[in-house]
């Protein structure tokens, strides 16, 4: 019963935060102005700045933070790894990594070229990181392959600067881009990227039973009749499409998927099926505050939406890790 | 008949190039409780791993009912064969009776919550491991006797008739170690299910076993009925020790010491 409960507040939150996320700003607008810009919009400033700036960027941190959620969750239980997350395991560099490429060798500009570019790159990452972890025969601890994965971010990054340095148009263009943020993206993908997002996030309810039975060791989890080598490729697959969906949409964003999959078992529910919701459900909640942290905290600046959820994430990661190492010990 | 039950013929195993298994073949007769034992890496539980298909064997074939294992998907062939790894991992979150919940797993279709039937079967796994009491604990809140009987109890409600464990009375007390037994002979007695059983314990093993596989450096040495295939002198030789029978006067079975 009290999952009932904790699932109605979860989302009141979420709402909260989106309507906020509408009034606050550069400019504060009054529920009255923003009702009236959502239902009857016209040429006023009110309007312009509600539909055209607000609206997609609280639609792309609600959905890139649920689509973050799932993904880290996903990755975390088919690992069986408490600091999987598509930023620390270099998924995030190899989408980015794929679509500097694209543009600047082969002049994409096209996003929805681009965004089957990020997918490309995310799925190579996901395949060099999983040949690592099949070179150590399973043998790997969370935090060896959490630093295969930095070392695999930090690889892939330094390829993506080189490609940027060498050429300055691109610099200029893709800069901004790679900060990873939800201002000012183009609604256009967004209307294609949210649908995927949501069909995402439904196609991972059929594995929670799965990932659940994961959660006592792959061997006794084959034991009990899942096929733990299915299981992983397809939690995988979908995690890796989650990222690069994401990283067209708002660039590399990281944390909130190593975060929201902890809050939501900090929750104490068990079930796998609504760990997916709720991790969902906080993850757009965090990743829409953070982006309108990132609109106040230096008005009339913007600050990085990546710096405030590092703020948030960095902490989660150094407490995971010392919990990490009690249980070592 | 010869195609009846669990058998494994000619298997050789090899861990990273090391060989375990050297051309092994076992028969685990049904509604029996067989006991593999040996010395420490004489390949027990590695033989017990590729009877629950767990393992996949360099050479040679492991059959159920006539059917190769290999071939069997894993959600059908979990409905027949039980098996309860070494030491698994235990989430410390999960409360006992969801932990004995993930057994009805194979039984389950990917969306479905718990049936009746699934209901039932959890409800019998924790009466039979006297665990009713503690449902609705915490495995952490448990004792490690109880902690072992909660992943037996899982392994059961698997509903399979064929139960297969890797030592699963390590790490327990006497007290534990003999109830735990206690528990598997029931199972054979009384639902008529087959035990395999990886055992250090000698005395367990000839307190209980009706069957026993007695293993060394890779193979099989003797595999029979307990009477026929446990003697002081394979024993002393399988463990490089002079091992002799004693008798209790109220007692069938002899116990065994180690000089």
């Amino acid at each position: 019963m009290l999952k009932y409960y904790l699932f109605g507040l979860l989302v009141l939150t979420l709402a909260i935060a989106l309507c906020t996320s509408l009034h606050l700003g550069l400019r504060l607008y009054t529920p009255v102005q923003v009702w009236a810009a959502l239902t009857a919009p016209d040429t006023s400033e009110v309007a312009l700045i509600v539909n055209g700036l607000r609206v997609p960027r609280t639609l792309a941190a609600c959905g890139v933070g649920a689509a973050l959620a799932v993904c880290g969750l996903l990755m975390q239980s088919v690992l069986r790894n408490p600091l999987a997350d598509p930023g620390l395991l270099g998924v995030n560099a190899g989408a980015s990594f794929a679509v500097v490429f694209a543009f600047s060798v082969f002049g994409v500009s096209s996003l929805h070229v681009l965004s089957i570019f990020a997918l490309a790159g995310a799925t190579m990452a996901t395949c060099l990181l999983y040949m690592l972890l099949a070179l150590a025969g399973g043998r790997m601890t969370s935090v060896t392959l959490v630093l295969a994965g930095v070392s695999l971010a930090a690889m892939l990054s330094a390829l993506t600067q080189v490609l940027i340095v060498t050429d300055e148009g691109t610099m200029e263009a893709l800069l901004f881009w790679l900060a990873g943020g939800f201002a000012d993206r183009d609604p256009q993908m967004l209307w294609v990227a949210l649908p995927v997002i949501g069909v995402g996030v439904l196609l991972a309810a059929p594995l929670a039973q799965g990932l659940q039975a994961l959660q006592i060791g792959e061997p006794a989890a084959q034991a009990i009749g899942v096929n733990v080598a299915r299981l992983r490729i397809i939690a995988l697959a979908l995690a890796t499409v989650l990222a690069g969906i994401c990283v067209t949409i708002a660039g590399p964003v990281g944390f909130v998927g190593l975060v929201a999959p902890h809050l939501a078992s900090m929750t104490g529910v068990q079930s796998f099926g609504w760990r997916i919701g709720f991790s969902a459900l906080i993850g757009s909640t965090l990743a829409v505050c953070a982006d309108i942290a990132a609109r106040l905290v230096v008005a009339p600046q913007e600050a990085p939406v990546t710096a405030m959820l590092a703020l948030v994430g960095a902490p989660v990661l150094i407490a995971l890790v010392r919990r990490q190492d009690g249980a070592v010990a | 008949m010869t195609n009846q039950g669990l058998t494994i013929k000619d298997v050789s195993f090899a861990y990273a190039g090391t060989p375990v298994l050297h051309d092994v073949s076992a028969t685990f007769a049904k509604g029996r409780l067989t006991a593999i034992c040996g010395p420490n890496g004489c390949g027990k539980s590695t033989l017990l791993n590729i009877a629950a298909a767990q393992l996949t064997p360099s050479r040679g074939a492991v059959h159920l009912d006539g059917q190769p294992l290999a071939q069997i998907p894993p959600k059908s062939r979990a409905k027949q064969i039980a098996m309860l790894p070494q030491s698994p991992h235990v989430p410390s979150e999960l409360k006992v009776r969801d932990l004995v919940g993930l057994g009805r797993y194979a039984h389950r279709t990917a969306l479905s919550g718990l049936s009746v039937d699934d209901h039932d079967a959890i409800d019998a796994a924790l009466k039979s491991t006297k665990l009713d009491a503690y449902a609705h604990r915490p495995i952490a809140a448990l004792s490690g006797g109880q902690k072992q009987r909660a992943w037996i109890s899982m392994t059961l409600a698997q509903s399979a008739p064929w139960v297969l464990l890797d030592e699963p009375t390590n790490h327990l007390d006497v007290t534990h170690a003999v109830e735990t037994i206690e528990l598997l002979w029931d199972l054979v007695q009384a639902e008529n299910r087959t035990v395999v059983v990886v055992l250090h314990d000698l005395n367990l093993m000839a307190r209980f076993a009706d069957d026993v596989i007695l293993m060394d450096q890779g193979r099989i040495i003797a595999q029979n009925t307990f009477a026929e295939a446990v003697t002081e002198k394979r024993l002393s030789a399988i463990y490089k020790r002079s091992i002799s029978f004693g008798h209790l006067n109220n007692r069938e079975r002899p116990f065994i010491v180690v000089d």
